[in-house]
């Protein structure tokens, strides 16, 4: 009988051990699958991650390659602090022309969420009629994008031409 | 032939099922230990590799953030809607309108004035323009209309009617627009 016992104890130990290992062999594989797993994704991430610095480092070269050329496109636009160049260069303009250039109003026009801001000018040109298409010839040849907005041209009697002008110019914000 | 008495036959058997049963756990308790022995080294090395994978993808994240990788787009995205904006026509030349209007004024007509209006709509951009001047006749107000009509860009010429109320010395208005070529 206490033989008997003894094996059962035996097997029940041993049936206990079994569960045990069964156990940690199932939390292993489990465990060994998840992080294998895991790591497939982290591999997939590394390889985009790979992709998307290649890109990165394309478009820098891009950058860099077109620095003069978006140089040049910015120079269509009035500088965020050169509101009184451009403003001497219409003047300049005005005076290689030969006519004589006012400048009635000048404003800003802020617009949001845009990466320019509008410079409205209302300007008056007097002079003789060459003059004063040579001065409207320079402004829509000029180096910047500038808009005739509205023009009128009238001939006074007995004097020069005058020119009331509304020029908009584009403005890059700071 | 088993000669022993059926209790201990009984016995017996009973004791070879447990050996068999104690025999058949204890095989599979080994093999299990077998398998976690083996399985072992793999979790371990998988767990290293993924943590080494993990340190990898992390510097390869911050070396295109300390290379401003961001800033990058924007400004190719900036260049992109500057590039856009100047893509965008202004609107008929000036000064090329005003050539086209005095060659095909005819003699007897001066111009006195101009007015150049441009205006956005669905059909592109184009100009309002509109002149006054003074035709010594009616039919050279006719004349310069007729002339006027012969550049296919310009459209909708319209004198006012009054405009030709006076025979001789009229001072008239003109109206046309300027579509884009």
């Amino acid at each position: 009988m206490k033989n008997n016992r003894s094996k059962i104890f035996l097997f029940v130990l041993v049936a206990a051990a079994a569960v045990t290992a069964a156990a940690a062999y199932v939390w292993f594989w489990r465990s060994a699958s998840a992080a294998n797993d895991e790591t497939s994704y982290i591999r997939g991430d590394i390889e985009s991650q790979l992709k998307k610095n290649e890109i990165t480092g394309a478009l820098e070269k891009l950058v860099n390659d077109t620095e003069t050329a978006r140089r040049q496109i910015d120079s269509y636009f009035v500088g965020a602090d050169q509101t009184v160049d451009f403003v001497e260069y219409l003047e300049s303009l005005a005076r290689a022309a030969g006519v004589n250039f006012t400048i009635v109003s000048l404003g800003v026009d802020q617009a949001k969420d845009d990466f320019k801001d509008q410079i409205i000018l209302r300007g008056e040109v007097t002079g003789n009629w060459s003059p004063t298409m040579n001065f409207l010839s320079f402004l829509e040849n000029a180096p910047y994008r500038l808009d005739l907005a509205d023009v009128a041209i009238t001939k006074p009697e007995k004097v020069d031409w005058e020119t009331k002008i509304l020029i908009k110019a584009f403005q890059l914000k700071k | 032939m088993n000669l022993l008495p059926p209790k201990e036959k009984i016995e017996n058997q009973r004791n070879y099922f447990y050996r068999f049963l104690a025999g058949l756990t204890g095989a599979v308790l080994a093999s299990l230990l077998l398998g976690c022995g083996l399985l072992l080294p793999s979790y371990i090395l998988i767990k290293a590799k993924q943590a080494e994978l993990k340190a990898n993808l992390v510097s390869l994240k911050n070396l295109r953030q300390a290379d401003g990788g961001e800033k990058v787009y924007k400004i190719l995205e900036a260049a992109d809607q500057r590039v856009d904006f100047l893509l965008f026509q202004p609107a008929p030349s000036l000064t090329a309108a005003v050539k086209e209007i005095l060659v095909r004024r005819p003699a007897g007509v001066k111009i006195t004035g101009l007015t150049y209006h441009p205006q956005a709509d669905a059909a592109g951009r184009s100009v309002a323009m509109a002149l006054t001047g003074v035709a010594a006749s009616r039919e050279a107000i006719v004349a310069f209309v007729k002339e006027l009509q012969t550049e296919p860009s310009f459209s909708s010429i319209n004198v006012p009617v009054s405009s030709f109320a006076k025979g001789r010395n009229i001072e008239f208005s003109l109206t046309l627009v300027q579509n884009e070529k």
